[in-house]
């Protein structure tokens, strides 16, 4: 037995959902598509036990989104095969009209329903007094006040669920304002359609275009025929008429039941918004925002990050000492341990960046930034929202990705987990590292100040990010075209994060990361190891084991390929390494250049070793600064990061994306690395 | 009996949403912004006769924000300008 929960986003769903459930909900993903469902079980005071199901926050079911769409697909038994038993609407106290206007969408549909008025706490300090009975009364259904967050009314919920599963109530029928000729043409198609009449105008104002309804094209023909001398019947659409229609209706069930007089703004939001929307001020608190969300994610969580790598690191020497040289050492140490270790890592990220993204979501602040930020990042076709994964994307893509969660549109979400890996990420900073401390440590500083080696490091941050709006830019022109999002959207009154919905979100993120998207992080990187390591596992030296290995090979066969970048087959196997995560290179070249694999990026040791490294047929060194700066580019552009690779996986719920990522930014990569290196020759450097 | 009159002093009242002067609050009288988005801002309460008020415009004008039947909306300038209000 099934009861959805529906109602508008920040209407309270999930506090109420938490509340009634416990902690137990299975979060999960709906078939097919990246809205994300929870179910749990909940005990009703009758003894019995129902499946709790919560459905996408929406203002409305008629599918004109994704949210919308799956909503109306639950409530129609259609996603799950099964029609909900009873449907609890969650109806914010403080935004009644807007609240009613679903639950007159759920009347319509036929659905069982208890009104959950929440927020009868904030409605009390507001002094706006509901008066439920009559509201009730007026509606044909139960409705029960109550605080979700404060645990009022919960066991009222309950029990009134308890009887409605006995007794349905008899919701009001509400005439949506058809007029004679409306009727005869809806009349005239539920013959057809062998559908209700209700059923039939549903269709006929929504945006499901479902063979459900009209098994045929014949049908659809006479369907689209119905639409359009609707429209012709009076002026404005039918669609329109009828949205009309319930707030008229609305008007008439709230008059009376609400004071509209004492309806005002909450005072404490207004005084607020006059900073924090404020054309300069507004932007000031922004940036200071970000910087505390950059540095927390980007060196607060290092210690962290430390910490899980001496971890390893420790467990790898036990298991060292434990386990004699052998196959299955290696495997363990290099394979499993490395990908569990690589995996870890990231979660103080993840923790970190969704602790505070969370912070901001639930006080109301997220969509603030997005309307300050709406005017520039309309420029490329993306949302106010698509900045936090964005900027995040700086310290590390894979919480970042995550973060496009907040972005309503699926389109506009595509795009913007598209893009965030261009943003240079941490792991790419060994590689700056490296290359500028080996061939550009020694250049003299422009007038005397300004490093050549900083410029260079600027630069590659801008390349990226540009590379990144760039193709937002295109995306939204090609393949997710889409008009720009219209930015529609409830700025909501600020609230105090729940400290419990807080830590909830978060550990169920790092949850979610670990169990999903480590094991693909994991069993990649033993297929890497395996690479790397055969056929030549039992060879003398690590540089002749990597040489010979299948990992070598392949650096050997893409040489051809690689050279006109400047890149020879060592920094070949370096590419090849470094797709398990980007840093790996310097390791890599570590231990192709034969010295101690723990090796540090700035190491002068492997600085020395690469600048040592001479053409014997030229005696000119191989590793110039043009190179340095091919290598770079490529990998402020290359897709090498597993961990993202498997984070894209999940979030769009299809190998397509990532696959068309990992294939457009290598090759993207390579021809900026190409015409850096070509250029550069034909320049003279 | 002449109608003239009464009709040229609601064109002169008549204006914009997007023409209001923040502070200033106004009745819909007609919502011409087309299709979906359309759709969706009478959804969110948008609809004929409903009062309006323009809370503030954004970084150099765009987007809005209006407060409407008890609550904050945010909308572009480009469909504000498509939805008629009178005082
Ligand atoms: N004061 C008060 N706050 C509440 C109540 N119920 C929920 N909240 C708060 O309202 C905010 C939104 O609640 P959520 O449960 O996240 O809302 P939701 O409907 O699940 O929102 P979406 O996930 O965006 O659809 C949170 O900050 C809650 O703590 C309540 O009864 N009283």
């Amino acid at each position: 037995m099934q009861i959805a929960i529906a109602g508008n986003p920040n209407a309270g769903k999930s506090t109420l959902f938490n509340a009634v459930t416990g902690a137990r909900a299975k979060v999960g993903n709906y078939p097919g598509v990246t809205v994300e469902r929870k179910i749990a079980p909940v005990a009703l005071p009758s003894g019995q036990t129902a499946q709790l199901i919560d459905l996408p926050g929406c203002y409305s079911l008629v599918a004109r989104s994704a949210e919308e769409e799956i909503a109306h697909h639950v409530l129609t038994g259609r996603l799950t095969g099964e029609r909900p038993k009873l449907v609890v609407c969650v109806a914010d106290a403080t935004n009644l009209a807007r609240a009613l206007y679903l639950v007159l969408q759920l009347i319509e549909l036929e659905v069982p329903l208890v009104v959950a008025l929440n927020m009868i706490d904030v409605a009390e300090k507001r002094r706006l007094k509901i008066d439920h009975v009559e509201l009730s009364r007026r509606l044909g259904v139960p409705v029960v006040p109550l605080s979700a967050r404060y645990g009022q009314g919960l066991e009222t919920l309950l029990r009134t669920i308890d009887d409605a599963l006995v007794a349905p109530s008899k919701p009001q029928r509400f005439p949506l304002g058809l007029t004679e000729a409306d009727g005869i043409t809806i009349a005239a198609l539920t013959g057809d359609l062998k559908r209700t009449a209700g059923d039939v105008t549903w269709l006929l104002t929504s945006n499901l275009r479902d063979l459900h309804f009209a098994e045929n094209d014949d049908l659809e023909k006479r369907v689209a025929a119905a639409r359009q001398s609707l429209d012709a019947n009076t002026p404005g659409s039918f669609s329109r008429r009828v949205i009309e229609a319930r707030y008229t209706i609305i008007d008439r069930l709230i008059d009376g039941v609400l004071d509209a007089r004492l309806v005002t703004e909450d005072s404490l939001t207004t005084r607020v918004d006059k900073v924090l929307l404020h054309p300069i001020w507004g932007f000031v608190v922004f940036m200071l925002t970000m910087m505390v969300v950059f540095q927390t994610i980007f060196f607060w969580a290092q210690p962290f990050m430390d910490g899980v790598e001496w971890l390893i690191g420790a467990l790898a020497d036990q298991l060292n000492a434990l386990i004699p040289e052998s196959l299955t050492r290696s495997l363990l140490i290099n394979g499993l341990l490395a990908g569990v270790g690589s995996v870890l890592v990231f979660v103080p990220q993840i923790a970190f960046l969704f602790l505070l993204l969370t912070l901001l979501e639930e006080s109301g602040y997220l969509a603030r930034a997005a309307f300050l930020l709406d005017r520039v990042m309309r420029r490329v076709g993306l949302h106010g929202k698509a900045f936090v994964p964005l900027m995040s994307g700086f310290a590390c893509a894979v919480p970042a990705i995550m973060a496009a969660r907040t972005i309503e549109s699926r389109r506009d979400r595509l795009v913007t987990i598209m893009v965030t890996p261009f943003m240079s990420c941490s792991a790419r900073l060994p590689i700056y590292v490296l290359v500028i401390a080996a061939v550009f440590s020694s250049s003299p500083k422009l007038g005397g100040v300004v490093s050549v080696g900083g410029l260079v490091m600027a630069a590659m941050y801008l390349v990226g990010f540009l590379a990144g709006l760039a193709t937002a830019f295109v995306l939204k022109r090609t393949a997710l075209k889409a008009p720009p999002p219209p930015f529609i959207m409830e700025l909501p009154t600020y609230k105090m994060p729940s400290a419990k919905a807080v830590a909830r979100l978060v550990i169920e993120r790092c949850r979610v990361f670990v169990t999903q998207t480590g094991v693909v992080i994991v069993a990649l990187s033993v297929i890497l190891w395996a690479l790397l390591t055969f056929p030549a596992h039992d060879a003398a030296t690590d540089a002749e084991r990597l040489e010979r290995s299948f990992g070598g090979t392949l650096g050997h066969v893409i040489e051809p390929v690689i050279a006109p970048l400047g890149f020879d087959w060592r920094i070949g196997i370096g590419l090849v390494a470094s797709f398990a995560a980007r840093e790996v290179l310097v390791s890599t070249l570590g231990q192709v250049y034969a010295l101690d694999a723990d090796v540090e990026p700035d190491s002068p040791a492997l600085r020395d070793a690469l600048l040592a490294d001479r053409d014997p047929a030229t005696g000119k060194p191989r590793f110039t600064p043009l190179v340095g700066v091919s290598l770079m580019v490529f990998f402020v552009l290359a897709m090498q990061c597993l961990s993202t690779v498997a984070t894209v996986k999940r979030e769009t719920n299809s190998w397509r994306w990532p696959i068309a990522q990992l294939i457009y930014m290598n090759t993207l990569a390579y021809l900026a690395s190409l015409l850096v290196y070509q250029g550069g020759r034909a320049l003279g450097f | 009996m002449t109608s003239l009159p009464l009709a040229a002093s609601s064109d002169a009242a008549q204006s914009t949403l997007s023409a209001l002067t923040p502070g200033t609050t106004a009745t819909v009288i007609a919502v011409d912004v087309p299709g979906e988005v359309g759709e969706r801002l009478m959804e969110m309460g948008m609809t004929r006769g409903t009062r309006v008020t323009l809370v503030r415009r954004g970084f150099l004008g765009d987007p809005l924000q209006v407060n409407l039947r008890g609550y904050m909306l945010t909308l572009r300038k480009a469909q504000a300008r498509l939805i008629r209000v009178t005082a």
